[in-house]
């Protein structure tokens, strides 16, 4: 109740906002003027049969436009697929349509996860909620304060803010992405910042769902990269806080009984030449490192945001819960990975 | 001599009694055969009440009044079987219902005017996740025009839902695509294409199987496809390098017998923006008697008027108060050029009479919930000519049939 009071609140004070107040966000999600018409196309204000004054429930609204109809958007999340060429960093008659979105999809999903080449449309085998449905967030909460945070829900608005201007200083954000996501329990927030050309598809159609982080902007040099995707970790790290792990977690304990040696998330091999043996184009990596050794390790080089097609048999099948459960089996513990089964160890450690 | 006349007293006391119980016998047999009757009459008055419930006749339609009187029409029932209906169309004889449907295996469906399936259909060698159907329209002949958002395509359907070809570009259709790289098509042949593979599949009679590549079908998106009784195809296209317009295809070419050589004049207006003549994911176009083209411009939240020549007219339905539009998808003419416009978030559907020099509200129907005669995100509308509406209510899983 108080936050929709806050929420509420909020939104009467965006329509108050004076002339000026533009934000670099496009199309219905920011840009608003002081007589703007956006606002009546998903809120009622004294008539709205949805909590904080929308039209409907979430993530029907949201789908309206980025549904598999794409009637009103070009970023088809339930597919997992861009309609349209990505025409801002190609000219018109480049690149493909329908290339798949970096995040994965909500339904299906146009991804390669065994590398043959050949991206298929597929079902998700798993996905984050965004329906109201509750789960687990795994890892949420404080060192040695259990598996996570049970009951969790989330809708597209959790992690999104359609107002744009997300930041905590009314900055553009990217992907629209909250600086606090809704009932993370986090107070700072992370202001992750939007990319110059918003990018939202793999760079190729084929066999490059993986490794593909934020961001992917041409020019930008390593250390800037470092910067942005460390944002982008620290970002899911609000609800997922014991995941975050810099290089070493793998062999110094964090003191917490579940997440006690973890996969660095946000972290850079310890020296430049632990994998290169030259900086050419393209460089010579040691043989003792996979095919796609990233020069970053955060959360979406190993997995995509919103659901992917991935399979788990076998050992990654059945690989339990942080909580013990081992329920359910099979592909459905694909766990968002962006590769079939454990083939995103494979591609940077090679063994 | 006397006559003998015969006394009761006559009577043996034992006949008597006979006669007594042939008499009960007799009105015992007369009540159990009006019991039995009773019965009959009322196991058949059960019968058909039961008969009812399973399957209820829809309400008698009222014949829309030969006057010029203007009230919102009254929910009949729904079309139950569809999972994410977006678009609906009717066959010109008006005893089908086309439906697509954005849910499940994402086919065309076909139902009968009651309501009950008659089958089903999709583009040939795709599956549920390379398609994704959402307006369509028939033309005169019962031929089914299918826009498909993920396969950028617009496939064409035989009335009973056998593929018959497709349009891949503003000016090249598969069956002329293979006919150029095979010498020719005959009656028989087959030809499939599927945007997500590097092939086009085609057959001849008697042959096995082959395959040449697929064309890239360049920047087009095609979305929303209406057919007037001429022949005449509107389609949008909402193709972000640029421009989101409206193309006009001329009968002579939509109604050609073959489309294997497709060269239709390049006709289409509007451009991508929020200005006076400039769209934001159109979503339908229909014309009126008089010529007029009426588009539903989907995130500009109103309704763009355009003259017969392609020029821009005014806009309409934009802002605040009775009428006013949130996001305008399906729309549909009726013969007294009532402008009829699925309002997707506003749940409802609005309707302008644009018989005059401008465009006067008149009524909206429906509102947001799951109820008899309420919508969740509604998406398309088609009329008949009895004055029956069929609304395609996405989120409620159903076909709305409202009637005057």
């Amino acid at each position: 109740m108080k936050l929709k009071l806050i929420l509420a609140i909020g939104l009467l004070t965006l329509l108050a906002l004076p002339t000026g107040w533009a934000l670099a966000d496009n199309g219905p999600h920011g840009g608003y003027t002081a007589t703007t018409d956006a606002c009546a196309g998903c809120h009622r204000a004294h008539t709205a049969p949805a909590a904080r004054l929308l039209v409907d429930t979430m993530p029907e609204l949201c789908f309206s436009c980025h549904g598999s109809t794409a009637t009103g958007a070009d970023t088809n999340v339930e597919d997992g697929v861009y309609a349209e060429r990505d025409f801002e960093t190609e000219a018109p008659a480049e690149g493909d349509v329908n290339r798949g979105l970096k995040a994965g999809g909500f339904v299906n999903a146009l991804m390669d996860t065994d590398f043959d080449g050949v991206a298929t449309s597929v079902p998700v085998t798993s996905s984050h909620l965004n329906d109201g449905s509750t789960g687990t967030a795994w890892g949420n909460g404080s060192i040695g304060s259990g598996a996570g945070a049970a009951n969790f829900s989330l809708s597209c608005a959790s992690c999104h803010d359609p107002h744009g201007g997300a930041s905590t200083t009314g900055d553009a954000t990217y992907r629209l992405l909250r600086a606090i996501p809704i009932d993370s329990g986090a107070a700072i927030g992370v202001n992750v910042a939007d990319e110059a050309n918003k990018i939202y598809t793999v760079s190729d159609a084929n066999n490059k769902y993986f490794g593909e982080g934020y961001p992917i902007t041409p020019g930008n040099t390593w250390t800037a990269m470092d910067q942005q995707e460390r944002e982008v970790s620290n970002w899911c790290a609000q609800c997922h806080t014991r995941y975050l792990a810099d290089s070493g977690s793998g062999s110094t304990g964090s003191g917490d009984d579940i997440f006690t040696f973890r996969h660095m998330s946000e972290g850079t091999p310890s020296t430049c030449d632990s994998c290169h043996i030259d900086f050419g184009s393209p460089p010579t990596l040691r043989t003792t490192v996979g095919p796609e050794w990233h020069h970053n390790v955060e959360c979406m080089t190993c997995h995509v945001a919103h659901g992917t097609t991935a399979i788990a048999g076998g050992y990654a099948g059945t690989v339990e819960w942080p909580d013990g459960a081992t329920a359910p089996n099979g592909d459905a513990r694909s766990s968002l990975l962006r590769a079939d089964n454990r083939g995103v160890c494979q591609r940077c450690h090679g063994k | 001599m006397p006559e003998n006349k015969v006394t009761e007293h006559d009577i043996h006391p034992a006949e008597m009694e006979v006669e007594k119980e042939e008499k009960e016998e007799n009105r015992r047999r007369l009540l159990l055969l009006v019991l039995l009757l009773l019965l009959a009459l009322l196991a058949c008055v059960a019968a058909l009440f039961v008969r009812y419930l399973r399957r209820p006749a829809p309400l008698p339609e009222m014949v829309p009044l030969p006057v010029d009187v203007n009230y919102p029409p009254h929910y009949l029932f729904s079309i139950y079987g569809v999972d994410k209906p977006v678009g609906v169309a009717l066959s010109p004889e008006e005893d089908r219902i086309y439906v697509t449907e954005t849910g499940g295996e994402r086919l065309v469906k076909i139902f009968d005017r009651g309501g009950d399936p008659l089958g089903s259909f999709a583009p040939p060698r795709t599956t549920p996740g390379e398609r994704s159907p959402v307006y369509l329209a028939t033309d005169s002949t019962g031929r089914v025009f299918v826009t498909d958002r993920l396969q950028h395509t617009l496939f064409v359907y035989d009335p009973e839902g056998n593929f018959w070809d497709a349009i891949l570009a503003p000016d090249l259709t598969l069956s002329e695509y293979v006919s150029k790289h095979t010498n020719g098509l005959q009656p028989g042949d087959t030809f499939a294409y599927n945007q997500f593979e590097s092939d086009v599949y085609y057959q001849k009679t008697g042959e096995s199987e082959q395959t040449l590549p697929a064309p890239d079908p360049g920047g087009w998106a095609p979305l929303g496809v209406r057919i007037d009784e001429t022949g005449r195809m509107l389609l949008t296209d909402v193709a972000t390098e640029g421009f989101n317009v409206v193309r006009e295809f001329p009968a002579e070419v939509i109604m050609a017998p073959s489309w294997q050589e497709f060269n239709p004049p390049e006709r289409m207006f509007g451009s991508y923006g929020q200005g006076n003549g400039e769209f934001l994911f159109p979503n339908t176009a229909v014309p009126d008697s008089q010529g007029r083209i009426y588009v539903t411009d989907g995130n500009n939240g109103r309704i763009s008027a355009w003259d017969g020549q392609g020029s821009f007219l005014f806009n309409f339905g934009q802002g605040s108060g009775d009428g006013a539009l949130s996001l305008p998808r399906g729309a549909a003419m009726d013969a007294r050029d009532r402008l009829y416009v699925v309002d997707a978030v506003g749940q409802d559907v609005k309707v302008y009479d644009v018989s005059g020099p401008e465009p006067n509200f008149l009524f909206a129907f429906g509102d947001w919930g799951m109820g008899d005669g309420q919508f969740n995100y509604p998406n398309d509308i088609a009329l008949d000519s009895s004055g029956r509406l069929y609304v395609a209510d996405r989120e409620n899983d159903r076909i709305q049939v409202w009637s005057y």
